[in-house]
């Protein structure tokens, strides 16, 4: 595994320290990511699931790129995902929802695995 | 006794702040001392110049206990030190008021001998040595940790144009009869310099597969070939060298590449890799290329090949065609980039040609991309013709360039052909001093990782 892939998941180990991180290398230094117990809030059901994704061997220029979540999760208020979140993906193996939020204007601004998992939860905390 | 040669790499901007201190107008003679990255490939040791530190007069250049002047130990030291800590060359500079022909007088030759075994332990492996400038020439005595020396092969000012400055005038030499007609145009002297470099292509689809019969035509010495494909017979149609035999027995496009330039230069050394560029093995491969052409479409591809750039100090041109087709069979654009890279200009991360989350995508196998619904490489249109002019400009553009044919640089380094609009847009590219690619990386050589994969 290359050393900015260890490093960002050691940052995300210290960030969710409630939380177990899965991580399993893929064959070119990045590494397939699961934040195991994530509270996602009441707006879903249920309210915590694992969150996920792949961490490639180019982290930082690359993207990651989208995130996904258990396929169990639904809106606590009936209504269906749209896009952005989309349902009947799969993710190291496990069925999953795709989360696809890409970083816009990243050049110069360099990136991190925890930041973008940050993101995201802020992103479905807040979906309308 | 002979010793082996090193070349030494400048950014053009950073040679003339050189030289404006050596040379200030009082026919005096001046100091500095050059910060270096190491490249080393096998036998072959080139020096990239990174920073200038300029010996002030009177304090750290001095009157000389040996000869007329020298740099002041203290100042020796703290240059070493830093030299050491980053893992850059130490090269001490002064200047004769000599012309085209420059030498170490026997004063400073001894002055090596004394001082650089120390410099060397100080340095802890790092190559220590001494460059001489006369106003266009330039001699080197380059020390290294197993106290081997090496002589300059080469002093390259590396700009929109690359010149050469060497110890003396390099002796003309005769062309060969199928070069003669080129050589009229940039004469032996170009002829020689192709006939010694090392280029790269990368990608040998519609656009390399013709950059690399225009290289091998025009007789550069070496030619590394790159691109991880097997023919398809969609590619017939623009893969020069190509047969549908060559689809049949599933022949990879390196191999082919191979096979026509051999068929047309019979004395060229050619490397064939057969892998995604991307790959730690093979970038590592192109560190000691004089030239690298980019004609892969893949976001990883111009990551790597950038950073190559900016890093090595190796000039690149990024090329490609694109076509926008519209309704009732009416192009909507049909267009041809070449795009100029060069230490401090035209980089492709910081003019955002380099989608962040297309290299994320890239990083997938099919199976991933599939199901995550990014669509399944749906092939883009592509025809020969634009390519060639891609291909055809890219490497005028390097004949120009790399010989130093025009007086100045041009003005803008990118150039979009629009085919529907019959318009050439001459592009003048950012630089964003903050960008971490070409601001960071400039001439560090081997103490930076490349942004590459394991595999």
């Amino acid at each position: 595994m290359k050393q900015d892939v260890a490093t960002a998941i050691d940052e995300l180990r210290r960030a969710f320290p409630d939380t177990s991180v899965w991580s399993e290398q893929d064959t070119e230094g990045g590494a397939y990511v699961i934040l195991e117990n994530v509270d996602i809030g009441s707006r879903y059901a249920p309210t915590s699931t694992w969150i996920g994704s792949h961490v490639t061997a180019l982290y930082p220029y690359a993207d990651i790129y989208p995130l996904f979540m258990d396929a169990s999760v639904s809106r606590a208020d009936g209504v269906e995902f749209v896009a952005p979140v989309t349902r009947g993906h799969v993710f190291a193996g496990r069925p999953a929802i795709q989360v696809s939020r890409a970083n816009n204007h990243t050049q110069n601004f360099p990136q991190t695995a925890l930041a973008k998992f940050l993101k995201v939860i802020h992103f479905l905390e807040h979906l309308q | 006794m002979t010793y082996d040669s090193c070349d030494v790499l400048i950014p053009a901007e950073a040679h003339v702040r050189l030289m404006a201190h050596l040379y200030p107008g009082d026919d005096d003679e001046h100091g500095a001392v050059l910060h270096a990255g190491i490249v080393r490939m096998g036998n072959t040791l080139r020096l990239l110049v990174r920073h200038i530190e300029p010996a002030e007069f009177g304090r750290d250049y001095v009157a000389g206990e040996y000869g007329y002047r020298a740099l002041s130990p203290m100042f020796i030291h703290r240059q070493i030190i830093q030299c050491r800590d980053a893992g850059l060359a130490y090269l001490a500079v002064h200047n004769h008021r000599s012309d085209r022909t420059v030498a170490f007088s026997r004063i400073d030759l001894e002055s090596h001998e004394r001082g650089y075994p120390a410099l060397l332990d100080i340095g802890r492996g790092v190559p220590v040595g001494a460059l001489v400038f006369g106003k266009r020439a330039v001699a080197a005595d380059i020390w290294l940790s197993d106290r081997s020396r090496r002589v300059l092969g080469a002093y390259r000012i590396i700009g929109q144009r690359v010149k050469r400055l060497y110890s003396q005038p390099l002796p003309s030499s005769e062309s060969l009869p199928e070069h003669d007609r080129q050589v009229r145009m940039f004469g032996t002297a170009g002829q020689e310099i192709l006939a010694g470099s090392k280029i790269a292509v990368v990608g040998l689809g519609g656009v390399g597969s013709l950059v690399a019969e225009y290289l091998a035509r025009l007789g550069v010495g070496h030619l590394v070939l790159i691109d991880p494909d097997e023919i398809e017979s969609s590619n017939l149609s623009r893969v020069v060298g190509a047969t549908p035999v060559d689809v049949e027995t599933k022949q990879l496009k390196t191999q082919i590449a191979v096979r026509h330039a051999r068929e047309l230069s019979t004395n060229a050394t050619l490397d064939a890799l057969a892998q995604d560029v991307v790959a730690h093995s093979v970038a590592q491969r192109l560190r000691d290329c004089d030239f690298i052409f980019l004609a892969a479409d893949s976001m990883r591809a111009r990551l790597v090949v950038n950073a190559l750039a900016h890093q090595y100090l190796i000039p690149v041109t990024q090329m490609g065609a694109k076509v926008r087709p519209g309704p009732q069979g009416v192009v909507e654009d049909a267009m041809a980039a070449v795009r100029q890279v060069r230490p401090g200009n035209g980089c492709l991360w910081c003019n955002g040609l380099i989608d962040t989350t297309q290299l994320a995508v890239e990083a997938k196998s099919d199976a991933e991309r599939k199901d995550q619904a990014y669509g399944v490489h749906e092939p883009n249109p592509s025809v020969i013709t634009l390519n060639a002019v891609a291909a055809a400009h890219a490497v005028n553009e390097f004949l120009f360039d790399f010989l130093a044919l025009r007086a100045n640089d041009t003005e803008a380094p990118y150039r979009h052909f629009h085919f529907q609009k019959d318009a050439m847009q001459r592009v003048i590219p950012r630089h964003d001093t903050a960008c971490p690619e070409c601001s960071r990386r400039v001439a560090l050589g081997d103490a930076l990782e490349l942004p590459v994969t394991q595999a």
